[in-house]
């Protein structure tokens, strides 16, 4: 059985991936906050570890990521995201 | 006077229910230093006591990043500070509650007294056991609508209980660990360990950046913000149930957000809202010029010819109508902004066209400001405060008055005959307005470009990263309209007010005035001059008016710096016209009609037609002619020549450096790019 997310860049299938790597329309759980200003940012909006989030849709350009979580709807830069890892939700 | 806070996470209705709290009884306070606006306003308790109630900035944890935010925990923290309060009022939006109470915690666990305010229970999607919660929480807890005033009125009754602090202090929700706490036996009367411990990472002096470049504190920061978050979850379990409904926002924001129709809607959105700003603001504008007009006959009648009349009517009168009219205009856009922010419209706005703007070392909330400095760069200046990252809202506040504001409108209006004559194109258009878009279009331009110059020149300092919560659509409060408008139209007025008037001053001043016997000369041989033409009244006036200017020490500035303008193809009366416009830029139109004698009270169209027919004494050619025009229209496109804006502009970023850096940027551009049309073109 394939647990993980399938990463386009690689060709695997892995445990974690960031965030910003995520096909547009799918769900991951948030794992491990670091030590960074962005994560304190985030986990002080109620945003942490062990939370799903879904990739609802990318701005224009490359853009920033909007995303689902729980009932409330969060945007991001791509840089952002991609400092934050997920793994498959279930 | 007791001071009550307002605290809340942004999006939790806190600005409405401090609007149904205070009605339109509120204030703004201006704050010195800080550059942020507080509202404040009085209420009558149950028992007569009288409060003040201030509206702080939203934010998440004391651990704050923004300019608001710590401007909250300094106030917070200090027990001197003007608003530091005796009880908060801690504001939750009802569907959120789960995500928002981490304050509330850190509130608590600062000594102060709380009453958390469960927010927008009208709303539906969530099921809520306020006794339950506050049993656990061991927080008084208020469930209102600030919409339909439902429980607004209980706040007023539990607050006097509150306030007589006869409650004993809650338990800490977080102990601080040993490891970081190395002085909590420090701890005193009514210090908590918590006050002590946020006391000494968070010195006032002590910027972001070292708090965040220290590791350790950090780690202890999320930890700390972790454990409170599961403690959170522990404590509202069973008693907070949110459910599963239909997400109208997220079908609005499939079209909204469109890689394509969303910046097609933007577009279409700002096409109308300039639109209105020019169809509505025209009639207000009409009013204030007539009023000024019957004022100044007023004068002019009460006290007779001389040099009082002159002065109240020429210098104060003029930059007083200089003033008011573009209140309309400021008013008018702030009110169509306002309400895009309130619907929940500028959130999207924001993202959509943060990736561009990055390019140009700016952030999608510049967007606003670049917006608002389309009717005025004062406001639209000041409105940058809402950018974290310090050199993106620097680059913003560099480039936004490249933006073409009110001012420049009559300066276009006279000038842009020159340069293409009305022609009906496509049925629509017509050739001017298609121009008159073509200049907005170039101010944009010349922003986007010099944001593009500032990005490689400006080191990049802090992480700049943007994380945003966007709001469901909703109908906009408009009370918050109306205090909105209020407070940008109030910005205006009282930071470009006084500099335009003491501008105005001081040029009548100037123009009124001569070296010795010099404007007697100039009247006399003026009156010559009107009597071997035999003009009428009227006209000899207009001659007196002129030959006065020009013998005036603002005639003399016009001359000593001709040569310096001759190369952009304008003389010295263009020159007083350019140094006049430093008080606002459509001073320009009543400079112009002054000195080639119109009568400084004709409008844009006449002034247009009268300076169709002037000549150059010396060559015989006309003065006014496609090159001159546009040389002259790409200058006021370009120059910085606001005071008020320089002034604003040192009052934001706290030094004179960047208005002079802003100004000579901005001056050298227009300088080059009208010696290079003039020369090319003539």
């Amino acid at each position: 059985m394939i647990t993980g997310h399938y990463l386009r860049s690689t060709g695997y299938y892995v445990n974690k991936v960031k965030l910003s790597e995520i096909p547009v329309g799918t769900s991951a759980v948030l794992v491990e906050f670091e030590t960074t200003p962005l994560h304190l940012h985030l986990l002080a909006m109620g945003i942490g570890p062990g939370m799903i989030v879904k990739l609802v849709r990318r701005f224009p350009m490359h853009g920033s990521l909007y995303i689902q979580i729980g009932n409330r709807h969060v945007v991001m830069r791509s840089k952002e995201a991609g400092q934050l890892q997920v793994t498959k939700a279930n | 006077m007791p001071v009550i806070a307002l605290i809340g996470n942004p999006n939790s209705g806190k600005s409405a229910l401090f609007n149904a709290l205070t009605g339109i009884r509120q204030k703004v306070a201006n704050y010195p230093g800080v550059t942020v606006d507080l509202k404040s306003g009085k209420i009558r308790l149950q028992n007569n006591q009288e409060v003040t109630i201030v509206d702080m900035p939203g934010l998440y944890s004391v651990y704050a990043a923004g300019e608001d935010g710590k401007l909250v925990v300094r106030a917070l923290l200090d027990k001197e500070h003007r608003h530091h309060p005796d009880a908060i009022l801690y504001v939750v939006d009802a569907t959120q509650i789960e995500s928002q109470l981490l304050l509330l915690t850190q509130l608590s666990d600062l000594g102060f007294p709380v009453i958390l305010v469960v927010n927008m229970i009208d709303a539906p999607g969530f099921i809520i056991d306020y006794q339950t919660l506050s049993k656990n929480l061991q927080i008084p807890v208020i469930p209102v609508s600030s919409r339909t005033l439902e429980n607004v009125e209980k706040i007023t009754h539990a607050l006097p209980d509150v306030l007589s602090q006869s409650h004993p202090m809650r338990k800490a929700f977080y102990a601080i660990p040993e490891s970081v706490n190395g002085s909590a036996s420090l701890v005193n009367g009514h210090d908590t360990a918590y006050r002590h411990y946020l006391n000494a990472i968070c010195k006032p002096e002590r910027s972001d950046t070292q708090v965040n470049g220290n590791k350790n504190i950090l780690a202890a920061q999320v930890e700390e913000t972790l454990t409170r978050s599961d403690l959170i979850k522990r404590l509202l379990a069973g008693s907070v149930k949110s459910l599963s409904g239909k997400n109208f926002s997220r079908k609005i924001d499939r079209i909204v957000t469109h890689w394509l129709v969303g910046p097609l809607i933007f577009v279409a959105i700002m096409i109308l809202v300039f639109q209105a700003i020019f169809a509505w603001a025209l009639y207000p504008m009409e009013g204030i010029e007539w009023f000024f007009s019957k004022m100044g006959a007023l004068i002019h009648q009460t006290f007779g010819e001389g040099w009082l009349t002159s002065f109240l009517a020429d210098g104060l009168l003029a930059g007083l109508s200089g003033v008011l009219m573009f209140v309309p205009q400021i008013a008018i856009l702030f009110f169509l902004v306002s309400i895009l922010e309130e619907t929940g419209y500028m959130a999207r706005a924001v993202f959509l066209f943060d990736r561009l703007l990055q390019r140009f070392g700016m952030n999608g909330r510049s967007i606003v400001s670049l917006i608002s400095g389309g009717a005025c760069a004062i406001p639209a200046i000041m409105s940058t405060r809402t950018i974290e990252n310090q050199r993106e809202r620097l680059i913003t506040i560099l480039v936004t008055p490249f933006i073409s504001c009110s001012a420049r409108i009559p300066v276009f209006t006279v000038l842009i005959a020159f340069v293409v004559p009305y022609k009906r194109i496509g049925g629509i258009f017509n050739s001017q307005g298609l121009m008159f878009a073509g200049l907005y279009a170039l101010g944009v331009i010349a922003a986007l470009g010099s944001a593009w110059i500032f990005k490689q020149i400006l080191k990049a300092r802090d992480a700049s990263f943007l994380v945003l919560e966007l709001p469901k659509y909703r109908r906009p409060d408009w009370l918050n309209v109306w205090t909105e408008v209020k407070s940008k139209a109030g910005s205006f007025i009282r930071e470009a007010g006084k500099i335009i008037i003491m501008i105005s001053l001081i040029l009548w001043f100037l123009a009124s005035f001569g070296p010795g016997g010099a404007m007697r000369n100039a009247e006399h041989a003026a009156r010559a001059k009107a009597a071997e033409e035999s003009f009428d009244q009227h006209e000899t006036d207009n001659l007196i008016a002129s030959y006065r200017l020009e013998a005036s020490f603002a005639g003399i500035l016009g001359k000593v710096i001709e040569p310096a303008i001759k190369p952009l193809g304008y003389d010295w009366k263009i020159g007083i016209a350019l140094i006049t416009s430093f008080a606002a830029r459509e001073v320009f139109v009543g400079s112009m009609a002054t000195i080639y004698s119109v009568g400084s009270d004709t409008d844009e169209f006449r002034l247009r037609e009268f300076l169709a027919n002037v000549k150059d004494p010396d060559t015989g050619k006309k003065v006014f002619n496609f090159a001159t025009a546009l040389s002259l229209i790409l200058f006021y496109l370009l120059a910085l020549q606001c005071m008020s804006t320089l002034a604003v502009v040192r009052k934001e970023t706290g030094t004179w450096k960047w208005p002079i850096v802003q100004f000579l940027f901005m001056g050298g551009l227009a300088y080059l790019v009208s010696w290079g049309v003039y020369q090319w073109m003539s």
